[in-house]
């Protein structure tokens, strides 16, 4: 799970941590954008 | 990661996924038989630049970008965090820049823009704490730490939320509106805390970075990624003040008369 520092100090695999941090932007952008369009339904902008 | 890089690809998926929806939008337009096309709002443009911007930009992210010396690939991280802070900033200094000139004007769109700028960037500091916190855990080894640039962070975040609740708890438009600014340029404070944090103090994090302290093959896809996400900030802007618009509107209708509200 975690990425492995080698002797050198770099940091080496972790693409978990990259999958989560990509995938969490996609999830408020669109959860965000979902909450807009829900409340300009109920009476916002035509 | 073992995908052919942007410049290799016929279409960019960016470019791919803007035709996809331009030919939705035709094709709806079509089966609604709507002849008359009325120009969309504006800030549609900046929410479809920005997508395909975004898109292409983590894309270059994830398959384009080097691996940074010492963090390897996990310092791709940097694509998504780095534009989310700035765009944090950008929307609360307008936060506070909306708040000063409705006090002084006195504009009702001023404080529909205040109370928008502060949703919208307590979203992005939401993702820039949670996208930090990730950054950290393979980092640092820790998922959070009392650092004075993260705690700062996520001061200037309450300290936003604290204006947005305020904002609902007062019904009078006029003293909303009012303790609205006056709370949103006490919570902008934090903001400067926030900057200089990594200066004030001795902080894990580090300082900010300049176009000299970054490859320049990092630097462009820094860029799109910050440009994608200021796109996608004004198209969240725009669609937000357009119902706060609304609201404020809505509230300064005159009552029904008794006979239609009975």
């Amino acid at each position: 799970m975690s990425p492995e520092q080698v002797g050198s100090g770099v940091i080496e695999g972790g693409w978990n941590y990259v999958a989560l941090a990509y995938g969490m932007s996609w999830t408020v952008f669109i959860g965000y954008t979902v909450s807009l369009w829900w409340r300009g339904q109920r009476g916002g902008p035509s | 990661m073992d995908l052919p890089r942007i410049s290799e690809l016929l279409l960019t998926p960016g470019q791919v996924v803007g035709t996809l929806l331009l030919l939705l939008i035709v094709l709806n337009n079509l089966r609604s038989g709507r002849v008359a096309w009325h120009l969309p709002a504006w800030e549609h443009a900046f929410g479809y630049v920005g997508l395909c911007l975004l898109i292409d930009g983590q894309y270059m992210g994830l398959v384009d970008a080097p691996a940074e010396r010492m963090m390897g690939d996990v310092g791709r991280i940097l694509y998504v965090h780095v534009p989310s802070a700035w765009m944090t900033m950008v929307c609360f200094l307008f936060s506070f820049l909306f708040a000063l000139d409705y006090l002084m004007r006195g504009k009702r769109l001023s404080d529909v823009l205040v109370e928008a700028t502060a949703e919208v960037g307590v979203v992005l500091c939401g993702l820039l704490l949670a996208t930090g916190s990730i950054f950290a855990r393979p980092t640092w080894g820790t998922w959070w730490t009392w650092d004075p640039r993260l705690t700062s962070s996520a001061v200037m975040m309450l300290a936003f939320v604290g204006v947005l609740l305020l904002r609902a708890a007062l019904d009078d438009p006029d003293r909303r509106a009012m303790w609205t600014s006056v709370s949103a340029i006490l919570a902008a404070t934090s903001m400067a805390i926030t900057y200089f944090s990594v200066q004030l103090w001795r902080s894990i994090h580090q300082m900010q970075s300049n176009t000299q302290s970054i490859a320049p093959d990092m630097v462009l896809i820094l860029r799109m990624n910050a440009f994608a996400l200021l796109f996608l900030t004004i198209w969240f802007v725009a669609r937000r003040a357009r119902i706060g618009w609304a609201q404020a509107v809505a509230e300064q209708a005159p009552p029904l008369p008794p006979e239609v509200s009975a």
